[in-house]
């Protein structure tokens, strides 16, 4: 018992510790991302003064950088908050010290996310017609449903799992907890004591919240993949689209997760929390969801180029030898086949090799959301040339600046909020205690 | 003699607008004569009239097959769309209805069967089709009775009910420690979280 005392007052140490000793490396790299937001705000400013004529974006392709971007944001946040939930009910004890950072992100991520649409249209004062005149046939509103029903659960599912937590760090003293601090948590931390009831009702809604959260998280990616489905379009109109999003969703989500995981346990040091077995496992889901994600591309390329209907063979052809060529090949064989031999190689099964892989995967599946929702509208839909889509850098600037946006709310949410779930960790260390493991 | 020659001209001239662009096409040994008006409607239904007879004898040549088709092109392919098919009856007359769906210039062809056997032979006609009513009303899917937006609502319900009753939970949660801070006898099982470890 002593032992596990021990454990948990050195872990909770660690974590505080993370939380209130600012270094200069974390304020170099707050303000590095902050100048990174200002410029993107600034190529908004741009944007809203001129209007859409400054970004690549015109009649025939209408959606571009900001629109694939939003896809790829919202898939990362899906991917996080789908992790943490499925194996919270599936009891993997692993996932501990890894579900409070999935959890931050998929908030972050979505925070951000919801923006793109608003940046993508030319007027964003209009936004509130698509409640005020939206009508319920539309993917659209659908959409907008999802999303903000989502956005809703995710902040209840992240805030909830935290209670204990908040209740913890109200109760230190001192360890240079401030003020607002010490408010916040009082008030985030909902009265918890600790006792049995608490403890029972906690149970109750976080099981509750962990098996709601999946298929709305689910739900929301397969309505974003409506959004483009419902199009009569090549290579939109396709009943896999959904399954397809959602898989691309999980798959970016769980190497994002990796990666965000790497850093924060090398700048806070938590390699006696967050291990190698923590990469590999995860690392072993992105090995399968490579593969899921090769049979998805196979059944509908094969499925479209068997019965070569419409304009599929244009559009085939500019994926496969054309305009969008290197972008499909690289994914392929970059994104899917490179992450997935790492993972399966031995000698590659290690952190370095899973966040080299986790890496790969999230800027294949950028590129991915990026040819898929371009090369669609590329396909001329009357007696026309193709058109030539390129961002500009007002939407190169606003998508960095996005991307900096993420990373900056993430870096506030591990200095404000323990990255690691104390109690969580507590309980299992307890549990192997008990049992005679170690608990980790 | 002026008029002789009017007359028929006169008779002729009626019978041609009344008529045109049918008229008599002579293809092999069948004499065809083709009757239809040369204005129609959209949505409204044409009749063309077809007369077989043998070119030598002009016996009516019945239970002759006759088709009327008109060009069409459809994602890049091209080829004859059949409007209407009949037989022709002992007098040799066939009676093809259709009802036109695009509106200007048609060239209609029709195609027959010459009574020997020979390889099928075709004639040409041409219809003025002016717009009409519309005709053609898209649907917007499947009307599945239940099946409507109270059922999006329905499940839309189900889910925030399952988020306010998270909520809920959350507030009670804040009520427990409420109660537990009172300290009151009958809340025993409330000690803080750090004398108290989950169990």
């Amino acid at each position: 018992m002593e032992e596990v005392a021990a454990w948990r007052t050195r872990l909770e140490g660690k974590v505080v510790s993370a939380m209130t000793h600012t270094g200069r490396g974390y304020l170099l790299l707050v303000g590095s991302l902050l100048v990174v937001v200002a410029w993107g705000v600034f190529a908004y400013t741009v944007q809203l003064r001129d209007g859409l004529i400054v970004t690549g974006l015109r009649d025939r392709i209408m959606w571009g950088f900001y629109i694939s971007n939003f896809v790829f944001v919202i898939g990362i946040s899906y991917g996080g908050v789908l992790m943490s939930a499925v194996l919270r009910l599936t009891g993997a004890e692993w996932r501990r010290p890894i579900t409070r950072l999935a959890e931050g992100t998929a908030v972050a991520a979505l925070c951000v996310g919801t923006l793109f649409p608003i940046i993508d249209l030319g007027r964003p004062d209009r936004f509130h017609f698509v409640l005020v005149h939206g009508r319920w046939q539309s993917p659209i509103v659908w959409d907008v449903i999802a999303i903000s029903t989502y956005l809703v659960a995710t902040f209840l599912y992240l805030f909830l799992l935290m209670i204990p937590d908040m209740a913890l760090l109200r109760d230190r003293p001192g360890q240079g907890m401030s003020r607002w601090r010490r408010i916040l948590y009082r008030q985030l931390s909902f009265g918890w004591v600790g006792g049995e009831r608490q403890r029972r009702t906690l149970s109750q809604a976080g099981t509750m919240m962990a098996i709601a959260i999946i298929p709305i998280a689910v739900t929301v990616h397969t309505v974003l993949a409506w959004l483009f489905s419902m199009n009569l379009r090549e290579n939109w109109n396709s009943t896999i689209f959904g399954p397809f999003f959602v898989a691309g969703a999980v798959f970016s989500g769980i190497a994002t997760i990796i990666v965000i995981m790497a850093v924060v346990r090398k700048i806070y040091h938590l390699e006696d929390y967050i291990t190698q077995k923590h990469f590999v496992y995860l690392g072993y889901l992105l090995g399968i969801f490579t593969l899921v994600m090769i049979y998805m591309n196979v059944a509908e390329f094969l499925t479209v180029g068997y019965s070569m209907v419409g304009e599929a063979p244009f559009h085939l052809d500019q994926l496969f030898k054309g305009q969008f060529a290197p972008l499909f090949w690289f994914v392929f064989l970059g994104g899917f086949v490179t992450p997935g031999l790492l993972v399966v190689m031995p000698w590659t099964r290690n952190i370095r090799g899973i966040v080299a892989a986790a890496l790969i995967v999230i800027v294949a599946m950028g590129v991915e959301r990026y040819y898929l929702v371009v090369s669609a509208l590329r396909v001329p839909q009357m007696p026309y040339e193709p058109s030539v889509y390129t961002p500009s850098w007002v939407e190169f600037s606003v998508v960095v600046g996005a991307f900096a946006l993420v990373g900056l709310l993430l870096a506030l949410f591990v200095k404000v909020f323990p990255v690691i779930s104390m109690w969580e960790m507590g309980e299992t260390r307890e549990a192997g205690n008990a049992a005679g493991g170690t608990g980790r | 003699m002026r008029a002789g020659a009017v007359l028929p001209l006169l008779i002729f001239a009626v019978l041609g607008v009344a008529f045109l662009p049918g008229g008599v096409v002579h293809a092999s040994q069948v004499e065809v004569e083709i009757s239809a008006p040369k204005e129609a409607q959209v949505g409204h239904e044409v009749q063309v009239r077809v007369t077989l007879r043998s070119s030598g004898d002009g016996v009516p040549i019945a239970d002759a097959e006759v088709t009327l088709l008109r060009e069409a092109s459809f994602a890049r392919v091209v080829g004859d769309v059949e409007l209407a098919r009949a037989a022709t009856d002992q007098n040799g007359v066939a009676i093809l209805l259709y009802e036109p769906t695009v509106a200007g210039e048609q060239n209609l062809k029709l195609e027959y069967t010459p009574p020997d056997g020979a390889e099928r032979q075709t004639a040409a006609l041409a219809i003025s089709v002016a717009e009409g009513p519309q005709i053609q009303r898209s649907t917007a899917g499947i009307r599945v009775p239940g099946l409507n937006v109270w059922a999006l609502i329905a499940v839309l319900s189900a889910v925030w009910a399952v988020l306010f009753t998270t909520a809920l939970l959350m507030v009670r949660i804040g009520r427990i420690g409420t109660e537990a801070a009172t300290a009151s006898p009958r809340h025993a099982d409330q000690m803080p979280s750090r004398e108290e470890p989950p169990a």
